[in-house]
């Protein structure tokens, strides 16, 4: 549906939502019947006060059109009844003041006895014709607060956010609705009923509740329990309030699930409408609401597929690239090597040597890699966070990355006392992976520098090179997984290394970002501060 | 010290062909076993003076069988895949002396093997410790680099005497809490790093990359490595 459509409904259905208002503003309380009687009386009895001047001389038809006015609009204000009252009072009036003899109930006209028959037959006729209307309209305008409920319900979970939103929009709905203590949805998974969705704190069912749950289902209608927490029998709601303490309405899903509205408290139905009626609709609701929370999880679980499977094909591209070009190195050397009809040098030797040396070792590099990244992605690394000196993990950094820095000056800047909270070897982990990707980075004997400061309730570790700098093209994607950069740098990689300290800091309880210049690269780890251990 | 006796414990024939030859033309005496089963009995047989055994056997326990023959003379190598810093603490824990992490060099394996020979070699009742520059009086507790000498605790003297009587083979935490602090400190991981952190400070200030002896092997311990300075 698009957008705009959704908004039309949307306002359209914001008339319905105030189904109290009344097509005419009379006031709700002189529509009770018992109002009704005597203003019939008094209308009736003031006309013919206000009409006496006329007595015995007026023209009967004249005077019969004006009872007969008042007639209908009493059967149109109150009804049938007080209308039918009202014609018969009419109909004395007439005869007792108007129509000769006055003051008896004889007429000496035989043409005044048929008007005086037609005039009451017209007005039983009209009132009862009024009576009639009146009573659809009561019902039109039930039905329309009805739908109007039901509507206001839709447009709710239409606007909910995510499927289990919507859930939590009918329970309140059901609870307002009928006015309960709370609602719970709850669905039967595996033979066990799981609450899905409570409007405060609701637990699952007890023996008792379970077996209202059932019986609800197996019967399809409502079951209950009564006040006194003794099960009650299967029996639908008819009357307007029940002193049910817990009602058990039943549904099922497209898909076929099964599940329950446990409703707390008495119910109250809306002030016109019919309690069935409306628990029925809100079955039905739920009954879709679950089918969409369960597409949903359906959906989800296939993109986290759809993205495993992306990982697995970008994985298997990168894999087969970065384990065959040192295998195939491997294999061309030792070839090399076995040919008998070449007289290898010894220097000749050694570099074939060296080479199959250094690829194995690169091999070495992509698998160790690979193992790390699907450790840290499969959930196999639980980190102990922990209260972490700075000072003393930078120290460790910089003892692990010595041979990698060789040449180059390490500067520290660090608080002698300053704590993090985080998981050690990770964190020491994603510092020395940093620092030896500055070393690889940055121009030949250049300082890298190690700094840490708190600021604004965090603790901020910086590794900072002098290099060219990352291009501003490569930098949202620095940390991605097997991402090379655009330039095709010399330096070789799996293109893990990056990613790895991304999931190691964010394991760690941290975030890890970049920024760059053509004078150097800094990264960041962010980390929550922490006092020293007790 | 050649001759000594080496029992290899590798179910890859490749490695184990390699290994032996290696080993065999630096001048040990090698068996080698494919499976964990007989290995108590030939390491009784045999007497080796070093086992290398792989943690990984198709019949039998890697960790389980270091525990077993931890009672003979042997010093135990475990040699473990990339990445399983758990299953190395655990086999340290549990009576190895030391480990490699396949893919190793021969010169490693080698440099192990020399490690773990000259520490069957020593005794505890030396007087005097050298590791490098670094020289532990343990009748005065004095420590020098260089000959100049170096103020330490009595816990960093502690700790520095452990490393330096096991120089070049890693201690794990646990083991350096338990022996320096107690059993009851085996946890407190953070106390050891601390006091690591300081006796580091202490041996750079006398001397520049003294204190980058005592190498972090992540996920496993602390090793004082003698190769360097």
């Amino acid at each position: 549906m698009p957008r705009s459509c959704a908004a039309v409904w949307a306002s359209e259905s914001y008339d319905y939502a105030m189904p109290s208002r009344q097509p005419a503003s009379i006031p709700a309380w002189t529509l009770n019947p018992r109002f009704g009687w005597p203003v019939a009386i008094v209308a009736l009895g003031g006309l013919t006060v206000a009409l006496a001047p006329l007595l015995g001389e007026a023209e009967i038809v004249a005077v019969t059109m004006v009872f007969l006015l008042i007639v209908l609009l009493v059967s149109a204000t109150w009804g049938y009844a007080v209308g039918l009252f009202s014609a018969v009072l009419a109909d004395l009036l007439l005869n007792l003041f108007f129509v000769p003899p006055l003051h008896t109930v004889a007429v000496q006209e035989p043409r005044n006895v048929a008007a005086l028959v037609v005039f009451l037959a017209v007005a039983i006729v009209g009132a009862s014709m009024l009576a009639l209307l009146r009573g659809q309209l009561a019902v039109a305008r039930r039905s329309t607060e009805e739908l109007a409920t039901m509507l206001n319900l839709s447009r709710d979970l239409a606007l909910a956010a995510t499927p289990e939103g919507a859930l939590a929009v009918l329970a309140q709905s059901v609870s307002r609705t009928v006015r309960a203590k709370r609602c719970d949805i709850l669905r039967l998974t595996g033979g066990a009923w799981v609450v899905v969705v409570s409007t405060g704190g609701g637990n699952g069912l007890n023996r008792d509740e379970a077996a209202l749950a059932n019986a609800a289902i197996e019967s399809g209608r409502v079951s209950r329990r009564s006040t006194g927490n003794q099960p009650g029998r299967a029996s639908l709601l008819r009357s307007r309030q029940r002193p049910a303490t817990d009602t058990f309405l039943p549904f099922r899903t497209a898909g076929g699930e099964l599940g329950v509205i446990r409703i707390l408290g008495a119910l109250t139905a809306p002030r016109s409408g019919d309690l069935d009626a409306l628990l029925q609709a809100f079955a039905d609701e739920a009954g879709v609401a679950i089918h969409r929370v369960r597409l949903a999880e359906q959906a989800r679980q296939a993109e986290a597929l759809q993205q495993s499977d992306e990982f697995k094909s970008v994985l298997l591209s990168s894999v087969s690239h970065d384990l065959r070009s040192p295998l195939t190195a491997i294999k061309a050397a030792v070839g090399s090597l076995r040919t008998g009809d070449v007289d290898w040098t010894d220097e000749d030797r050694d570099q074939l040597l060296g080479a199959i040396e250094s690829q194995a070792d690169r091999l070495t590099a992509t698998v160790a890699d690979l193992l790390e990244m699907s450790r840290l992605e499969g959930g196999a690394i639980k980190p102990t966070l922990e209260p972490t000196s700075i000072a003393v993990i930078f120290q460790d950094a910089m003892v692990a990355t010595q041979a990698a820095t060789t040449g180059r000056h390490l500067c520290v800047d660090a608080p002698e006392d300053l704590w993090v909270r985080a998981d050690y070897g990770l964190l020491l982990q994603a510092l020395t992976n940093l620092i030896e990707n500055a070393a690889k980075y940055s121009t030949a004997h250049g300082a890298i520098e190690l700094r840490a400061e708190a600021a604004k309730g965090r603790v901020i570790l910086e590794v900072a090179d002098h290099g060219p700098g990352i291009p501003e093209v490569d930098l949202p994607h620095i940390f991605d997984k097997f991402y090379r950069g655009s330039t095709g740098t010399k330096v070789s990689g799996t293109g893990l290394g990056l990613a790895i300290v991304r999931a190691m800091v964010e394991l760690s309880g941290g975030r890890v970002t970049v920024d760059s210049s053509s004078s150097g690269t800094r990264f960041r780890i962010s980390l929550p501060p922490s006092g020293p251990p007790k | 010290m050649k001759g000594a006796r080496i029992l290899v414990v590798d179910d890859d024939p490749a490695i184990r062909r390699i290994v032996r030859r290696s080993l065999e033309s630096a001048g040990y005496d090698v068996e080698a076993l494919d499976c964990g089963g007989g290995v108590v009995e030939r390491a009784a047989a045999f007497a080796p003076d070093i086992i290398l055994l792989d943690l990984l056997l198709p019949d039998a326990d890697g960790i389980d069988l270091a525990r077993t023959l931890r009672a003979g003379p042997a010093s135990i190598i475990v040699l473990s895949a990339v990445g399983d810093d758990r299953k190395k603490v655990e086999a340290l824990d549990s009576g190895a002396d030391d480990y490699l992490t396949k893919p190793f060099s021969i010169d490693e394996l080698l440099a192990r093997i020399r490690v773990a020979l000259r520490h069957q070699a020593r005794s505890e009742s030396e007087p005097l410790l050298q590791a490098g520059p670094i020289q532990v009086d343990l009748a005065s507790r004095e420590v020098t680099v260089d000959g100049e000498a170096v103020r330490l605790t009595p816990k960093e003297f502690e700790l520095l005497r452990q490393l330096a009587f096991n120089a070049g083979r890693v201690l794990t935490q646990r083991m350096l809490l338990a022996s320096v602090w107690g059993a009851e400190y085996i946890d407190d991981a953070h106390i050891l790093r601390t006091f690591i952190y300081q006796l580091r400070r202490k041996l750079e200030a006398a001397r520049h990359g003294v204190g980058a002896m005592i190498v972090t092997d992540p996920g496993v311990g602390y090793r004082l490595v003698i190769t360097k300075p």
